[in-house]
């Protein structure tokens, strides 16, 4: 590897001391939280969402009458295996898809298009090639048409905050992907959204790079509490991060299983070893297997729960 | 250079120094082997010629060719500011009426279905055949050449430019809509500057088309000009002077090229900048 051995996450006894306030504050936030709804109320609410595609052919059901609530603060991971349709729902409460039936709310309100109050990652950085990892970082807030200077000292912060403080000015190619996957992290932050939606944001990551972002991102969000929305099809990786797992199956595609997650905050990565955490990982691959009703998954199920090693 | 401009980019996962001492060596090479290879064929050129007893009227020497240029170089920059100047205004014309073509191919979904079949066919017609008649609709002026210069060098540009605004990341796009981006904000901040290079490189084609335009142009009628010298010279059996018109024209084309890189560079450079 030609890139810098990656600079641990500062400890989170040093987040603590960073200044995260915002310059400027946002306007267009989810109105009926500030209004004061009532404290119990989930800020995203998915209710009995159906996606249907129209093809040539005929059409095909992704995703039926999923259902789904997710409280401020909350993490929560759609988890299941490819096309089971978690990206979709997922780019339905981002706005960028329209579900074919029920509806999503966000703080009281249906979404029918994007919002500015929402942090979007994607699988793959989606970094302009030709800015420095700085202006890359500052570009919502170009789009946004809010005041480049005074978001400037922010954008250091946070890439400072996830170890990259002297790449500033390198431009993407000069970074190697975990560390643009950061600055794509970074960037989502800058606005100060409400909700992070995350689309498989690892995934493209070599496994060890996965780990370290794993761990840098749940201490992102110990210093810099967000509600997230994290698809994924890592069992382990979900059960690492998630407050809630939700896993997504069957065709068409609903909601197996929405389990929560016994292990405590902040997590580190020894929590991976607790036989706790690999009885979880037993838990959420049958549940996944089940869904897919694989008969050929059993087998290797029994044979890859043992000691926690489900990857 | 290799870490500068926007199409250095693609398909790099992680940016991979060379070492100066390597790199420094290659560009040695670079520079060395076509000025050594150019030089062997103008010395066997010369030798073939004195030694073949070649008469002037058929091929003239390297140093004869380079006399007449030196002694007189007053009537060749005569004829070459108008070729040079007519070039110029054509390939600018050519790359505004490309990339308006391309905008609105990009944009407009009858305009491309309509549009884009028709310049592909468009294409298919010897446009050279075509030069006279630029002549009919617009008489034996600047602007019959310029037209004409302009109806061969766009289309490049087109294709480019589209092909450009096509290859845009699509996971960009709808990260500028998840941002709520307008069409122009995601045009100027991501589109645009995506596509520089492609443009470039048309441009980079259609300054060599436009030069080609104005000397037919110029053979088909002109007062002035190098493809005007060109052509009294060699009624005359003056291949001399043909030949050295044909050296200038060289030299302005490379001076034109030139300006192209300069004005990539420049663009690289602006995107490119830290202005956060």
């Amino acid at each position: 590897m030609s890139w810098p051995p990656p600079k641990r996450a500062p400890p989170s006894s040093a987040n603590m001391s960073v200044d995260l306030t915002l310059p400027l504050p946002l306007t267009n936030s989810i109105p009926a939280i500030n209004a004061g709804a009532a404290p119990s109320a989930p800020l995203v609410s998915v209710r009995a969402v159906e996606k249907t595609y129209f093809t040539r052919q005929a059409p095909v059901q992704a995703v039926a009458s999923a259902s789904l609530d997710v409280a401020r603060g909350e993490f929560v991971s759609l988890l299941g295996p490819s096309g089971c349709g978690k990206s979709t729902l997922l780019m339905m409460i981002a706005g960028l898809e329209q579900p074919t039936g029920g509806s999503i709310l966000l703080g009281g309100a249906e979404v029918k298009k994007p919002r500015r109050d929402i942090g979007v990652i994607f699988q793959d950085a989606t970094l302009l090639p030709w800015k420095s990892a700085l202006d890359n970082v500052l570009f919502p807030i170009r789009i946004l048409k809010l005041p480049v200077e005074a978001y400037r000292p922010r954008a250091l912060e946070l890439l400072n905050m996830v170890g990259l403080s002297g790449f500033e000015h390198k431009k993407p190619s000069e970074l190697s992907g975990g560390m643009r996957q950061r600055v794509a992290i970074c960037r989502s932050l800058i606005h100060d959204p409400d909700i992070l939606l995350m689309d498989e944001p690892f995934s493209a990551l070599d496994a060890i790079t996965r780990d370290q972002m794993n761990v840098a991102l749940s201490e992102i969000l110990e210093t810099y509490k967000k509600t997230v929305i994290f698809v994924t099809h890592s069992i382990r990786e979900a059960a690492f991060l998630s407050d809630r797992v939700v896993v997504m199956g069957g065709r068409p595609s609903t909601i197996a299983l929405d389990m929560t997650m016994p292990f405590p905050r902040p997590r580190r990565f020894e929590i991976e070893e607790t036989p706790e955490f690999a009885l979880v990982c037993r838990k959420l691959r049958l549940t996944i297997e089940e869904a897919h009703q694989n008969p050929l998954a059993v087998r290797s199920a029994a044979s890859g729960t043992f000691a926690g090693k489900i990857e | 250079m290799a870490t500068t401009g926007i199409g250095t980019e693609t398909g790099a996962i992680i940016a991979t120094p060379t070492p100066p001492k390597e790199s420094g060596g290659a560009n040695v090479r670079g520079i060395v082997l076509p000025l050594g290879l150019a030089a062997i064929v103008l010395v066997g050129w010369q030798l073939a010629v004195t030694l073949g007893h070649i008469p002037p009227v058929i091929l003239p020497s390297p140093v004869s060719i380079t006399r007449y240029i030196i002694e007189r170089y007053d009537i060749l920059l005569m004829h070459a500011v108008p070729t040079t100047l007519e070039s110029a205004a054509s390939f600018v014309l050519a790359t505004l009426l490309g990339i308006a073509l391309a905008i609105i191919i990009t944009y407009s979904q009858i305009a491309r279905e309509a549009l884009y079949p028709n310049l592909v066919f468009f294409q298919l017609i010897p446009k050279i055949a075509l030069a006279p008649l630029f002549i009919i609709w617009l008489g034996i002026g600047s602007q019959s050449r310029i037209a004409f210069s302009v109806f061969i060098a766009f289309f490049p540009v087109v294709i480019a430019t589209t092909a450009g605004f096509a290859n845009v990341d699509k996971g960009m796009l709808r990260l500028c809509r998840a941002l709520t981006a307008s069409e122009w904000q995601i045009f100027t901040s991501v589109r645009f500057p995506a596509a520089l290079p492609h443009i470039f490189s048309g441009m980079k084609i259609a300054i060599t088309l436009a030069i080609i335009g104005v000397i037919i142009g110029e053979f088909i009628t002109a007062q002035a000009g190098l493809g005007y010298l060109i052509i009294f010279a060699t009624a005359r059996a003056d291949t001399e002077i043909s030949m050295a018109a044909i050296v200038v024209l060289c030299i302005c084309g490379l001076l034109l090229y030139g300006l192209v890189a300069l004005g990539e560079s420049i663009a690289n450079r602006f995107y490119s900048a830290d202005n956060s």
